[in-house]
């Protein structure tokens, strides 16, 4: 389908980080467009989500992006960090 | 049990000087003293009054002539069984003319009634007369009553009904009447955790109430009351001695009514109640019932407000339809520790449009301090817990020292008097309120429902306060829902104005954004229905969080 492994990757990840804070928050309704902190997410549950990160990609989300950006932000950040690896 | 000559004297001298009680206008005709007790209240009314409708229940209607023999038959039964001044019977009955002629005959003896809750499980009444040392049972015990105390069933409360009546003329014995500092009933108050806990109220504190509300309504013996509320609420206490201390009417509603909403409406309409008096849970759901019937209730003078935080939104909708004049919206925050009613504020378009909860001054005779946390009086607009002193403070609960101690302390005499004056014994209510500029106090919440999350101290009333303020929102419940040990997240369970198009999460969201710091905001929202209520008709917080759960995991 995609010509681009490196599109895919975004896409891949894009699709975890929802899936992740829907996981850890325990809400079913997350979109791109949410952000973290507005959902209820707090430190202790941005480091959980870190951990899941970290041990699929190798990298971290952006603390200050989570916090401050949607997910679809942090998700691209994240990317941007991941392949460029 | 008997003989005043054993009991402790009558007079006011305990708690010193004549507690500034005020004549209601109904008692002030010439030669009659001022009451100060609800015996002498009852008396003087039935001496006024007496081919009026006292009471209406079940299509039959009870004069005060009538009510008069009833109840001094039932205070002789209860002597005949040795009750006497200063002792107390538990009285367990759904809300009927018989429960009210029984309240009246054991005042008349001296003695104070405890109400049971009829559908509270036995083993808690149990506890309630185990612990109020009650000396006879009125009612079905079902299984509550203590071995060794008489029991005098309804049918044979009903039976005295028929007693001939008698020639007009004081019937009751001086030596069996109570006095102002006599206890007049015993209300169980559960807290947030452990045990119930027996509040007296003495006769010269329900005087108070009546005297102050008199002076703040224009209550009239035209009036009809509805008492909607469980005898066991002390809601009921100002629902029955309204009526009975101005001759108005008592109309006794079917408990199973107060359930329907359509049906209470039905109720109120045939019935001219003019007095109505409402938790606001039950009162957004009559108002949804009125609005969307298109009813009017025409008699309707009073609607009060009580037991509850009142908060504008609740009722927006009924006030859109039929202004705040008639009826007139009357908050009253109150407190059983202070019988009943504390403060008297009659809602305002000012109040509508904004967000908190105004209740109003206190009623005439109380004294009180906003306190800080730090024990110093709070500014104007500061948060503090409100401290109250007069004499509609209950003596103390029963058998609890060390809350009583907690809870009753002495500090000095509010301003006016600021230094130097005497100290006064205040009752801390608990409650978090700001006085503003112009006098009012606003009601925030409990201060136990303050909460630590992540090192922010948190007001759960204040969020609720958020969520409720969406227009498409009728109630919300907060509270601090534990996800994992260490993961500690607020969680909110809304009620959906309108059930056909459901506020959702997503609109709440963004709703509290604008207006709650992020460490306020709730996680996970979750509509309800209803919410569930307690026999008092309050929010039942625990049941809420028990719904909640099941509809997340039905979700999942």
């Amino acid at each position: 389908m995609s010509k681009n492994p490196a599109t895919d990757q975004v896409t891949e990840i894009q699709r975890l980080t929802i899936e992740w804070v829907a996981e850890i928050l325990d809400e079913p309704d997350v979109s791109p467009d949410d952000n973290f902190l507005d959902l209820g997410g707090h430190s202790v549950l941005a480091l959980r989500l870190g951990k899941y990160a970290k041990e699929r990609f190798g990298a971290d989300y952006d603390l200050m992006v989570l916090f401050e950006k949607d997910l679809a932000a942090a998700a691209a950040d994240l990317a941007s960090r991941v392949i460029r690896t | 049990m008997e003989t005043g000559s054993t009991r402790p004297p009558e007079s006011g001298s305990e708690t010193g000087p004549e507690i500034g009680l005020r004549t209601p206008p109904e008692s002030g005709a010439p030669g009659h003293e001022v009451p100060r007790t609800l015996v002498e209240a009852f008396t003087a009314v039935v001496a006024e009054h007496s081919e009026g409708t006292a009471l209406t229940a079940d299509g039959t209607s009870v004069s005060y002539r009538r009510l008069d023999a009833w109840s001094l038959a039932i205070s002789s039964l209860l002597r005949s069984h040795g009750v006497g001044r200063g002792d107390r019977v538990a009285l367990r009955m759904p809300a009927s003319a018989e429960a009210i002629a029984s309240m009246v005959g054991v005042l008349r003896t001296g003695a104070s009634y405890v109400p049971l809750e009829v559908r509270n499980p036995p083993a808690r009444n149990r506890f309630i007369v185990q612990d109020s040392q009650a000396v006879a049972f009125i009612g079905d015990p079902d299984g509550c009553a203590v071995d060794g105390i008489p029991v005098i069933g309804q049918e044979s409360v009903t039976e005295l009904k028929g007693t001939p009546l008698p020639p007009a003329g004081p019937a009751d014995a001086p030596s069996w009447l109570p006095g102002p500092d006599d206890t007049a009933y015993v209300i169980y108050t559960s807290g947030t955790t452990g045990q119930p806990k027996g509040v007296p109220i003495h006769h010269g504190a329900v005087i108070a109430l009546l005297a102050g509300a008199a002076e703040k309504f224009s209550f009239s013996a035209a009036d009809r009351w509805l008492l909607f509320h469980s005898i066991a609420f002390d809601f009921s206490v100002w629902e029955i001695w309204g009526p009975l201390s101005t001759g108005a009417r008592l109309v006794i509603m079917p408990p199973w009514t107060a359930r329907s909403p359509e049906r209470c409406l039905r109720f109120l309409a045939e019935h001219d109640i003019t007095v109505l008096n409402q938790t606001p849970t039950a009162f957004s759901e009559l108002s949804a019932a009125v609005l969307r019937e298109d009813a009017v209730l025409p008699r309707l003078r009073y609607v009060i407000f009580d037991g509850e935080k009142l908060l504008p939104g609740t009722v927006r909708p009924w006030a859109k339809r039929f202004g705040l004049n008639r009826p007139t919206l009357v908050n009253m925050y109150g407190i059983t520790e202070t019988t009943v009613h504390t403060t008297f504020h009659e809602v305002t378009q000012e109040d509508l449009d904004g967000d908190a909860s105004v209740i109003g001054r206190p009623l005439p005779g109380f004294g009180f301090r906003v306190v800080a946390s730090d024990g110093r009086d709070a500014k104007a607009g500061e948060q503090g817990e409100l401290w109250l002193s007069g004499p509609q403070l209950s003596k103390g609960y029963l058998n609890r020292p060390e809350l009583n101690a907690e809870r009753f302390v002495s500090g000095p005499a509010p301003a006016p008097s600021p230094d130097g004056g005497p100290v006064v014994r205040y009752y801390r209510s608990g409650d978090l309120v700001s006085l503003r500029p112009g006098g009012d106090l606003v009601f925030h919440g409990r201060a136990d429902l303050q909460v630590k999350l992540r090192g922010h101290r948190i007001e759960l009333s204040d969020i609720e306060a958020a969520v409720q303020s969406h227009s498409r929102v009728a109630d919300a419940v907060v509270w601090v829902r534990e996800f994992a040990p260490g993961d500690e997240r607020l969680v909110c369970a809304y009620v959906p104005a309108d059930d056909k198009d459901p506020v959702g999460t997503r609109d709440l969201r963004a709703h509290v954004k604008d207006l709650l710091p992020t460490y306020m905001r709730p996680t996970g929202y979750q509509p309800l229905p209803r919410l569930p209520r307690t026999v008092n008709g309050k929010v039942d917080r625990a049941e809420v969080v028990r719904l909640w759960e099941k509809e997340r995991e039905r979700a999942r």
